[in-house]
């Protein structure tokens, strides 16, 4: 039976997010009083040696990395960024951090702060997180009150409804008022970011994860989990499971157990059939890769990808070209419209996967969504056209049946 | 420097160059929709993507720097397809009319020959097939027709003298966003929309006419295709021609000519002036005046009018009036400084009314000019009754079988018209000031070029406290030989 | 202050106010902002949930990312779009209510879900609709 291991959500249940006292009750704040008797070189260093704290996005990048080269670039401002635009399908983990310790993703983002020299910081959370955003305010406010962000004025900006700007240099476009339209890279944005000053953009559940490392010591951290990805994840669990909930498990953790133990197995009688995990621009699992640990290495080598950590099942009552369809819908809708490949091919798919859906679809239009596919994964301007595709090439690869069902339908012709 | 091998070729460059440029030094030519040089760079067309040895996919040349023992590949197999896929996707929803030979009914690239192309009109292309698109789709042999899936349909904005909106055109590369916004400081283009419903419109999303655009035609230039063209009319001149009441007389201006001869892929070293003389009499032009550039840097009659200031004390600035955009752009926002625009006109309209004068209502004044606001200008004026751009007079040459070749080169007519320098050149936008003496005064005069450098020289005379008494404004960034409608170097 | 040069707080506020972006509030905040208005009103059409037409009465939104998808979302889009005469996108004929998609709002535990007049349903079913429908008489 898997257990929990909560760290970055190690106050849920024992704190009121709304009391401050409460989270300082649990030791909270003094990792950052602990990081300013340091040298910023320090921090970014132990951060570096927790194995390297991985981005928790989706990205995977390298942290510590991230926070040396701001570090490194001379500039008269700097910016710290918290990227709270959680927009991929299934995922609600950053919710959950927020929704139960904000002051944890605070202090973490005042530590960078401190480890980067900035002074100045943003939270962007996406406008369907109303809610959170008044509770990130209010948060901020009480920190401020106590005096625990001296050096820092951190600001709560909202979303406006675009997965785009969950694109760190779209979210920056997006912060300076313009359309959330990627930027190109290089120049990379702790050379030079939102308003053309160092800066750097974590994820929620990074930054949530950093007061524990600087807590503990870097060693602790890099013994947990999965060697080259230690540490532990949140995983948000959707679909035909028992249980759709949250968890935070070690990255060694198997995707059985998470989906077994946790979300208590399937929802009816029909049996697994396909699990998406990291979201809609991640590939599907067949039932046989159960067993792959949840760690960013682990499932990449199977074919998948762990991105943001949601973890969607599909039993065998779903028709992948359906879900397909759903997914290509998505990102047609969210498509910033900048680069041609992307602006045209994810319209072109999701008409493409309607017709397939709607039974008008033909063999000829599965080769047309595999060289349309193909030519978005290398030409687009940012991942978004170059993932679009990477679910529909994998449910054609591993449920090309159900795709040929809806083709032959039309035609008449005997399975 | 850089060492580097594109397609095995080496080339030398200076650090920070990019392939796009060093490719260009190496005479290897990569293909670009979306960029322009002046404006920054956008990498959204794609085009130029190239493969880089060692690296994990293609790079956009325009966007990447080039590093020290490179191999760029730019013609790979993936490449190609990947151009070409590019190609068909923009043709999905493009105007089937630019895909299909009217006369022939549907047309490959292999049916097309170059030289009936160049003879016939009928396609009736704005830009008689000198288009971006066109060039990239002969080049890797992408035959629209294969393509089209839903042409998008819009109604064309006619609503300014000078510019024409096709938005079913539109390949949104946005370098007219990029000229009108960060080159010329207006802000007249707007990029509305999301995803596939992403469109370029007009400021606030109504009528070009009712935003800030004062017809200064940068977006024109800019524009690779046929979204953006100037307004064309190849009808009035031939009536008035076949009128025996009507005396036609035209007048090119000093800029025209180049453009126009290497639009119609003539000599510039082998055709002048007379012959486009010859040409225009062909057509029906009863009279063609010339015009020379003059020596002096300020017109006679400006300088007339800048002496009567100085000597009734005025410290303001005197605003050259020749430049319509300018002069449209002052009106608009700095209306307090009507008063300090020259009364003297600019040469177009001198023209047409010494024509008026002379010949009266029989006058019919054609002025030749590659520039968009002249067009502005003569719809507000009564003098003169057209303007023509030389892609105009290019395709009413092409129809009417007005071929310089063949054509014996004609003297043009009196008077000469003197062309001053009120309109001022530059190699870059900015503002250049210089001394001159006048009655034994120093002052100290400016030119400005580009229409932000127009808005801070109009500032500086709205705040009271401008140094310089006379300013020359021209709103195109190298003044009129960058005007609006003629044919552009995008490298 | 930071807090007044960030645009999208700024259009927040006004849509709130007016229950869309107006044009006359795009111009004050483009000259409040220093910035060209066309600028701005790029900005605001960019953005799924900033409307530069004002919106019906009653907004209601229904996820169709894929987890709500499987959960049974189209069930609840026909119900809507049949009882209500209108197809997602639309607004009723008395500019009472419109309909719109929205894509994945972080609510997967409970899906299908709901966003009406910015308040979440969570677990909604076809046959809920009727009862939505009636309290936003």
């Amino acid at each position: 039976m898997v257990q929990e291991m909560r760290i970055v959500l190690r106050n849920v249940g024992k704190i009121n997010p709304e009391v401050i006292d409460d989270y300082l009750r649990e030791g909270g704040y003094q990792a950052l009083t602990k990081a300013k008797a340091m040298e910023p070189a320090a921090i970014i260093t132990e951060l570096e040696r927790s194995g390297r704290l991985r981005g928790r996005g989706g990205a995977g990048f390298n942290t510590g990395f991230k926070w040396r080269s701001a570090f490194h670039t001379q500039a008269d401002q700097k910016y710290i960024i918290c990227n709270a635009d959680e927009g991929e399908p299934g995922t609600y983990k950053d919710r959950i951090i927020l929704e139960h310790d904000p002051h944890t993703v605070i202090e973490g983002m005042a530590i960078a702060a401190y480890a980067i020299g900035a002074t100045e910081g943003f939270i962007y959370c996406r406008a369907e997180y109303s809610e959170i955003s008044s509770l990130l305010e209010h948060a901020v406010k009480q920190a401020e009150e106590k005096g625990l962000l001296a050096g820092l004025k951190l600001h709560v900006v909202c979303g406006a409804g675009a997965y785009v700007c969950g694109e760190e240099t779209a979210l920056i476009e997006s912060i300076e008022g313009k359309r959330g339209e990627p930027r190109l890279k290089p120049p990379y944005p702790t050379v030079s970011g939102l308003w053309g000053k160092p800066t750097v953009v974590n994820n929620v559940e990074t930054f949530a994860a950093v007061p524990v490392i600087l807590d503990k010591g870097a060693g602790w951290f890099s013994r947990l989990g999965a060697e080259k990805y230690p540490g532990t994840k949140i995983f948000c669990l959707s679909g035909d499971v028992k249980n759709r909930t949250w968890c935070e498990v070690p990255t060694d953790t198997s995707l059985r157990a998470i989906i077994e133990d946790i979300g208590g197995g399937m929802r009816g009688s029909e049996p697994l059939k396909a699990v998406q995990v990291g979201g809609s621009s991640c590939p599907f699992l067949t039932p046989d890769k159960l067993d792959t640990s949840v760690d960013f290495d682990s499932m990449s080598v199977a074919g998948a990808a762990l991105g943001s950590g949601s973890i969607f099942v599909m039993d065998a009552s779903r028709s992948m070209v359906d879900v397909t369809y759903s997914i290509t819908r998505f990102f047609q809708h969210e498509s910033c419209g900048k680069c041609l490949p992307c602006r045209e091919g994810t319209m072109r798919l999701a008409a493409l996967a309607e017709g397939i859906a709607g039974g008008t679809g033909s063999r000829k239009d599965l080769e047309t969504i595999r060289e349309l596919g193909t030519f978005m994964n290398q030409a687009s301007f940012c991942p978004l056209g170059q993932s679009a595709a990477v679910p529909v090439f994998s449910a054609l690869a591993q449920f090309e049946e159900d795709f040929r069902q809806r083709i032959m339908e039309e035609e008449g012709e005997c399975k | 420097m850089i060492n580097l091998t594109i397609d095995g070729k080496a080339v030398t460059v200076t650090a920070g160059t990019t392939i796009l440029a060093a490719a260009q030094k190496a005479g290897i030519d990569i293909p670009t929709l979306c960029y322009l040089k002046d404006q920054s760079v956008k990498a959204n067309c794609r085009i130029c993507l190239v493969e880089v040895k060692g690296g994990s996919g293609p790079v956009p040349a325009c966007a990447s720097e080039a590093v020290q023992g490179m191999e760029v590949i730019t013609d790979s197999a993936v490449i190609i397809a990947g151009r070409r896929r590019s190609l068909q996707l923009i043709l999905t929803h493009h105007p089937i009319a630019c895909q299909s030979c009217v006369r022939l009914g549907n047309s490959r690239h292999g049916d097309l020959s170059e030289e009936m192309c160049s003879m016939c009109f009928y396609c009736d292309c704005v830009r008689d097939g000198d288009c971006e698109l066109q060039k990239l789709l002969k080049r890797y042999d992408v035959n629209g027709m294969d393509y089209v899936w839903a042409e998008k349909e819009y109604d064309s904005d006619t609503s300014t003298s000078s510019i024409v909106r096709d938005p079913g055109k539109c390949i949104l590369c946005r370098r007219c966003v990029s000229a009108c916004g960060e080159v010329q400081g207006i802000y007249a283009w707007s990029i509305t929309g999301r995803g596939f419903h992403t469109a370029i419109e007009s400021a606030g999303g109504g009528l070009l006419a009712e935003s800030p655009c004062v017809e200064c035609g940068q977006c024109v230039r800019s524009c690779p295709v046929g979204a953006l063209y100037e307004t064309q009319n190849l009808d009035d001149l031939p009536d008035a021609a076949q009128d025996p009441a009507k005396t036609v007389i035209a007048r090119a201006d000093p800029y025209f000519l180049k453009p126009y001869l290497r639009l119609a892929e003539l000599d510039e070293h082998t055709f002048g002036d007379e012959s486009l003389s010859a040409g225009l009499r062909r057509i029906g032009v009863d009279l063609v005046i010339g015009s020379v550039q003059a020596d002096q840097a300020v017109n006679t009659d400006i300088t007339a009018e800048l002496k009567k200031r100085l000597s009734e004390g005025d410290t303001r600035p005197l605003l050259s009036a020749t430049c319509p955009a300018s002069v449209q752009y002052l009106l608009t926002r700095f209306p307090q400084l009507s008063e300090c625009l020259s009364a003297v006109p600019g040469a177009q309209e001198q023209f047409g009314s010494w024509a008026k004068a002379n010949w009266g209502d029989a006058a019919y004044t054609l002025s030749l000019s590659a520039c968009s606001a002249k067009k502005m200008a003569a719809a507000e004026s009564v003098n003169v009754d057209q303007v023509m751009s030389p892609r105009e007079i290019n395709r009413l040459f092409g129809r009417s079988g007005a071929d310089l070749n063949r054509l014996k080169p004609v003297a043009l007519d009196e008077p000469q018209q003197q062309e001053c320098r009120d309109i001022p050149d530059s190699d870059c936008a900015g503002i250049q000031e210089r001394e001159v003496i006048l009655d034994n005064q120093r002052i100290l005069i400016a030119s400005a070029c580009g229409l932000r450098a127009v808005a801070n020289v109009l500032e500086l005379a709205a705040s009271g406290n401008c140094p310089y008494r006379y300013i020359q404004v021209a709103a195109c960034p190298q003044g009129c030989q960058s005007a609006g409608d003629l044919p552009y170097e995008t490298l | 202050m930071t807090e007044n040069k960030i645009l999208l707080t700024r259009l927040h506020k006004a849509q709130e106010r007016d229950g869309y972006v107006t044009q006359a509030a795009i111009d004050e905040i483009a000259g409040q902002l220093g910035v060209p208005a066309a600028e701005v009103y790029q900005t605001v059409s960019f953005y799924s949930m900033l409307y530069l037409k004002p919106q019906g009465k009653h907004l209601i939104q229904i996820c169709e990312s894929a987890p709500c998808h499987i959960a049974g979302a189209q069930a609840v889009i026909a119900a809507m779009e049949s009882q209500l005469g209108i197809r997602m996108g639309e607004t009723t004929g008395d500019s009472h209510i419109t309909l719109q998609y929205i894509q994945c709002c972080g609510q997967c535990q409970d899906a299908p879900v709901l966003v009406v007049d910015g308040e979440l349903m969570k677990c909604v079913e076809a046959g809920q609709v009727a009862e939505i429908l009636e309290r936003l008489k």
